[in-house]
């Protein structure tokens, strides 16, 4: 336990293990010593840090250290406000920080992505904020010379409770001048408020930055800026394959403000940098005009990608040979004992990203180190790859991140973009900060893979399905950065156990090779595979004659909570949880009201991230085959929620993320070159088509689950779904665009 | 291309002086030759509007607008938006409705808002589709930008 001592030296070491296997190795570690001043948590003068996540400066301000990066999913918010909670911080006037990221892990992991920041920050921004108090109280008892266990924290103050004395937070900073002696922490056993009591957690906080942001005042990584600095854009291959021959830059360097042009070499491995001109410039638009007045020459890709060609191949490769996934029964001998047969064939395009904010990254590499501003998701990767391509040690670059990034879905996870800043500036001797064009953008890979399914069921007599045979092919993601890997299905499998009853079940991978560069699109697998088992058990239902909506009821009624082996572990999927969602989004949308002739309802339900979603959309099919998503109805389980404005917020962003994608998304191929460039041609969702939206939150008590990505499978088999019940039309290709009717 | 010139600008009611090509668009003269950070460039072909700005106070995108068609007018950016501490109403109900997720396209979200709703203080939803239909976001904002236009048409019927 804490106790005050009366030795000027302190010693306090605390391990977070917890059973829930997250984060932390070490929050705090001071070794006593001789002449060795308590610096326990005593950073500078007046300046008191108890954990890594707060510091109480000399001016009294109390500021809270987000590690995660914040892309508009809200941690700058919600995982601050656990901290808060625990630490009876005055949430009025707390200060929010990014942390940087500088080799060590003291805040754990940095990476932020798989909707796992308030989950993995549930345990460990309660301890911390419960540990920061506990050392609190400690100093204030230390001050008064009274048992700690007298003393209570509450809304940034210690109170000994005998005798009132009251010491606010920020004075503390102050007056800690002899910090506590604090034996081995058990943080396991210290004292976490009850749910009844949180003022903080659980309730809808505005999100810190709301002013800045309307006001424009808001700094994200484009608008950052040091003295110097000079700005670049490269001129990248034209085709996926395609490597540089040679340019000719003298135009180029006739343009008023470009400052030089150089080749950057592809870089091998992971890091995807794949070479090309770089126009630096006193400022972008001249690195803009500079770039397009390069003339360059390019190898042609041995064999161009195309879509069509894509397509071809992996037509082939549905009837051919495949590795089992994972299977329950006999499937074959079930569909040839079927009573009913029902199959099809589903194709998904490839996928962008597309943030707002285009890729940039500010680099200042020198001699024996790299300091970077960089909106990143994996500020570790990218530090490790900066430093690779540099030849520095390891822990000699530092990443800073602004406190706001316009978006990463995935998309920020790769460190490409770094890794070229960095080499620019190399070459350059100055800081340099990298454009990514939105064509570059649009153009650059790192997609979602394009896919096809080849599904097959089978139903006996009374319409109870027997059989269920789901056969994906793609190019695996991790061929783009394991080209040999020998479980190329790795990171395709993850969504595709089959979570309804079917006594024989089988799912079977086939990959195909393609130059096209592949990374982690928002809810990753799950956009392809919960998009097969939702439209193809709609697709079942239909055949059975039964109502969509309980055929899947009886399915998952029938079927026990299960584990079942992926990848990444044993993977738990509640059925009990996953049917509640459904039935709450269609009661919701009124599913049993009769629609007019041309609208229909459709449903779909999905697991993810220990999250259970299901989506419900209305649609309108008019005259001329256009397709109009008039409401959508989304039921979500994450558990406790620790903002539920924010968990909202996410799954409206979902809903027009994954309508984005199931309407419009598609980047094609030809000649081994993406055909789209800009918002024109790779068309995105905007405002009129936003349809009503209602989401319904189920209040829980476990534990924080992700809501980040979980909305977003659900989507698209939920409209094609409700196409068909407008129609009597299977959409089986996406996106859906214009129907033919 | 011709040469960089001296060229006067009003912009947020303060004469600003800068040295550009009169074809720089008016978004990289605000952002990199004034520091006006919240126009912000998306796409650079007027197709995702996070650079509008106001001149005269009509919406437009300033990655297609050339700095030498707007000397003489008057330029607003989302900075010039609030007088002194004072949010514009429009602002203020974008904060009530907590609108913003990663917050990048919001200013010109905002400065498009601002246009329709100087233009029209009660518009019909049709008007606000149409004013609203070049503003892209990617976080699906769209759904809480219509309350936040509609609380602040509200507002403005009040005053």
């Amino acid at each position: 336990m804490i106790r005050p001592g009366l030795s000027r030296r302190s010693f306090l070491q605390a391990s977070l293990a917890t059973g829930g296997g997250l984060l932390i190795s070490r929050m705090l570690t001071v070794a006593p010593g001789p002449g060795k001043a308590a610096a326990a948590a005593i950073t500078a003068p007046g300046s008191f840090e108890p954990v890594p996540f707060v510091r109480i400066g000399p001016d009294g301000t109390i500021v809270l250290i987000v590690a995660k990066t914040e892309l508009g999913q809200g941690v700058r918010t919600a995982l601050p406000a656990i901290l808060a909670e625990e630490l009876e911080a005055d949430w009025r006037t707390v200060r929010i920080e990014q942390a940087d990221y500088d080799g060590s892990d003291r805040f754990g992991s940095q990476q932020t992505g798989g909707s796992n920041s308030v989950s993995s920050a549930w345990e460990q921004s309660r301890r911390a904020g419960a540990l920061a108090r506990e050392l609190l109280i400690a100093a204030a008892a230390a001050a008064w010379d009274v048992d700690a266990g007298s003393c209570a924290a509450r809304n940034a103050e210690v109170v000994h409770r005998p005798s009132g004395r009251r010491m606010a937070y920020a004075e503390l900073a102050r007056a800690a001048a002899s910090p506590p002696i604090v034996e081995r922490v058990d943080v396991d056993s210290l004292s976490l408020k009850p749910a009844g009591d949180y003022r903080l957690v659980g309730k809808p906080l505005a999100r810190v930055d709301l002013r800045d942001v309307v006001t424009g005042a808001a700094r994200f990584g484009i608008d950052t800026a040091v003295p110097g600095m000079r700005h670049a854009v490269v001129l990248r291959p034209p085709a996926f394959g395609a490597q540089l021959v040679g340019f000719d830059d003298s135009a180029a360097r006739k343009v008023p403000g470009v400052l030089d042009v150089f080749e950057i070499p592809a870089q091998g491995g992971a890091t995807l940098v794949k070479g090309g001109v770089a126009i630096l410039a006193a400022d972008t638009w001249s690195a803009m005009r500079g770039r397009d007045a390069v003339r360059a020459e390019w190898t042609e890709p041995d064999e161009p990608e195309s879509t069509d060609a894509l397509s071809r191949r992996m037509r082939r490769a549905a009837g051919s040979e495949a590795t089992l996934v994972d299977a329950a029964g006999d499937v074959d001998a079930a569909l040839r004992g079927a009573e009913r047969a029902v199959a099809a064939e589903y194709e998904l395009p490839f996928l962008a990203h597309a943030p707002m904010e285009p890729l940039n990254a500010l680099a200042d590499a020198r001699a024996d180190r790299c300091i970077l501003c960089l909106g990143t998701q994996a500020p570790e990767w990218a530090a490790a790859a900066v430093a690779q391509a540099l030849e520095l040690e390891a822990g000699k670059v530092l990443i800073r991140k602004p406190a706001l990034v316009g978006g990463g879905f995935g998309r920020r996870l790769n460190p490409d973009y770094a890794v070229e800043a960095a080499l620019i500036s190399r070459q350059a001797g100055v800081p340099v900060k990298l454009l990514w064009t939105r064509e570059d953008d649009v153009r650059g890979g790192i997609y979602r893979a394009a896919c096809r399914y080849r599904m097959r069921g089978g139903l006996d007599a009374d319409g109870a399905p027997l059989a269920w045979h789901m056969h994906l092919v793609n190019t695996p993601v991790t061929w783009t950065y394991e080209p040999q890997s020998g479980e190329p299905q790795r990171d395709e499998v993850g969504g595709g156990h089959v979570y309804y009853r079917m006594p024989n079940h089988r799912f079977d991978y086939t990959p195909v090779r393609s130059p096209v560069t592949l990374g982690w699109w928002r809810a990753v697998s799950q956009t392809h595979n919960n998009f097969a088992i939702e439209a193809f058990v709609d697709e079942m239902a239909h055949a059975a004659g039964r109502d969509p909506l309980e055929f899947r009821r009886q399915l998952l009624k029938m079927r026990e909570p299960f584990d079942y082996d992926s990848p990444w572990g044993p993977i738990h999927v509640d059925t009990r949880r996953l049917l509640n969602v459904l039935e709450l989004a269609a009661r919701r949308i009124d599913w049993y009201r009769r629609r007019e002739p041309s609208t229909g309802v459709g449903i779909a339900c999905c697991p993810y991230a220990a999250t259970y979603a299901a989506q419900a959309a209305e649609v309108t099919v008019e005259n001329g085959g256009e397709v109009r998503v008039t409401r959508m109805v989304c039921a979500f389980d994450c558990g406790r929620i620790v903002n539920p404005d924010i968990v909202r917020q996410q799954i409206e962003g979902s809903i027009a993320w994954g309508l984005s994608a199931a309407l419009f998304g598609e980047i094609t191929l030809a000649d081994g070159a993406v055909e789209q460039g800009n918002f024109n041609d790779y068309r995105v969702l905007r405002l009129p088509e936003m349809p009503q939206v209602n989401v319904v939150l189920v209040d829980s008590a476990e534990p924080p689950s992700g809501a980040g990505e979980p909305a977003v499978p659900p989507v698209a088999p939920a409209v094609v779904n409700a196409i068909f019940a407008a129609t009597g039309q299977r959409v089986r290709r996406l996106p859906v665009g214009e129907l033919t009717i | 291309m011709s040469e960089a010139d001296e060229i006067e600008l009003d912009v947020n009611g303060t004469a600003r002086r800068v040295r550009s090509e009169p074809e720089r668009p008016l978004l990289w003269v605000l952002r990199e030759s004034l520091g006006l950070n919240g126009a912000r460039y998306g796409c650079g072909v007027g197709q995702c509007g996070a650079c509008t700005v106001h001149v005269d106070g009509r919406a437009v995108r300033s990655c297609m607008t050339p700095v030498g068609t707007v000397t003489g007018k008057s330029i607003t950016t989302i900075e010039g938006l609030a007088r002194g501490d004072t949010l514009h109403p429009v602002q203020s109900a974008w904060i009530a409705e907590n609108v913003p997720q990663c917050g990048y396209c919001q200013p010109g979200q905002i400065m498009s808002a601002v246009a329709l709703l100087t233009r029209e203080p009660q518009p019909a939803e049709g008007e606000i589709e149409a004013a609203m239909r070049g503003n892209i976001c990617r976080c699906g904002t769209y759904h809480r930008i219509r309350r936040a236009i509609r609380r602040a048409s509200r507002e403005l019927g009040r005053s």
